[in-house]
């Protein structure tokens, strides 16, 4: 795995996607593979620093079991506008096919004005909190725990 | 600075006017910072509400979706190589839109309109870790 100044940077390497036939902008993308809550299949997710916050579409949500009553209301401007919806705490699992995976827990936001299936990884309260790097020549996506 | 100015300032800071800024709830302004992407004021703010302690707002909420992600564990069994997954999505995708789909090794194991309806499918799967899911817009 990745090392800087000697020490561990990440534990994991996964390889992303980074075009999509489901996304209308061409422009290159990264998208991982994660396992959400106790789904155990993993879905493609894009990771996104643009974004504030990271994302999860509703019936990923329902299917998860996600504790909504728990959720912190929000009104967030997203990329398909304003939204109302809820911020909670979602367990989370980055895979590895070189070195280990990482399971975290993230804070996403959740609204049922959102299209299914269409998943990010933002900036804050997840990305901003572990470690990553990306090899855009080998389209290699290298994670790792925060210090 | 002197004893008698030090009273003075102590007694100034008492009897000053709050702003207006600071006569609204620790909350309501957390939650304007939050949805305006500012999170780190926001985590600031907190900061600040949480040293104070006396202000009377459950502030649990924002305690627990401002705190940072925390690595709960590294490890487990190495996933196989997406390409295959990967590849199938360009090259298929156009006959599947609105739909899940599931794959594994560059095959398609099963589709359909909903993320239920797929994961009730692959329920006796062996490989259900590897599976990769994904709904085509």
């Amino acid at each position: 795995m990745l090392t800087l100044r000697g020490d561990r940077f990440t534990c994991g390497r996964a390889t992303f996607s980074d075009s999509s036939p489901f996304q209308p902008e061409p422009t290159a993308k990264v998208f991982v593979r994660v396992w959400f809550g106790k789904l155990q299949k993993a879905l493609l997710t894009q990771v996104d620093t643009g974004a504030a916050w990271s994302i999860l579409a509703p019936d990923v949500a329902q299917a998860i079991q996600v504790p909504l009553a728990a959720g912190d209301p929000a009104t967030l401007s997203t990329r398909f506008g304003i939204k109302q919806g809820l911020l909670v705490k979602v367990g989370f699992t980055l895979i590895a096919e070189e070195g280990d995976h990482l399971d975290t827990e993230g804070t996403f936001f959740v609204t049922e004005d959102w299209p299914d299936g269409l998943n990010f990884l933002g900036y804050s309260g997840l990305l901003d909190s572990i470690r990553f790097a990306l090899d855009p020549q080998a389209n290699h996506f290298y994670f790792g725990p925060g210090i | 600075m002197s004893k008698r100015a030090k009273k003075a300032d102590t007694m100034a800071q008492a009897l000053r006017k709050p702003t207006q800024e600071e006569t609204r709830s620790y909350y309501d302004r957390i939650r304007e910072l939050v949805e305006a992407d500012r999170v780190d004021a926001a985590r600031a703010l907190l900061g600040e509400a949480v040293e104070k302690g006396n202000h009377g707002e459950n502030l649990a909420g924002w305690q627990r979706v401002l705190a940072p992600a925390k690595a709960v564990r590294v490890g487990g069994k190495k996933a196989p190589d997406p390409t295959p997954d990967f590849q199938w999505l360009k090259d298929h995708a156009d006959s599947y839109r609105g739909q899940w789909v599931a794959l594994l090794g560059g095959e398609l194991l099963t589709h359909g309109p909903t993320l239920q309806k797929v994961v009730d499918d692959l329920e006796s799967h062996p490989q259900k870790d590897w599976i990769l899911l994904h709904r085509i817009h």
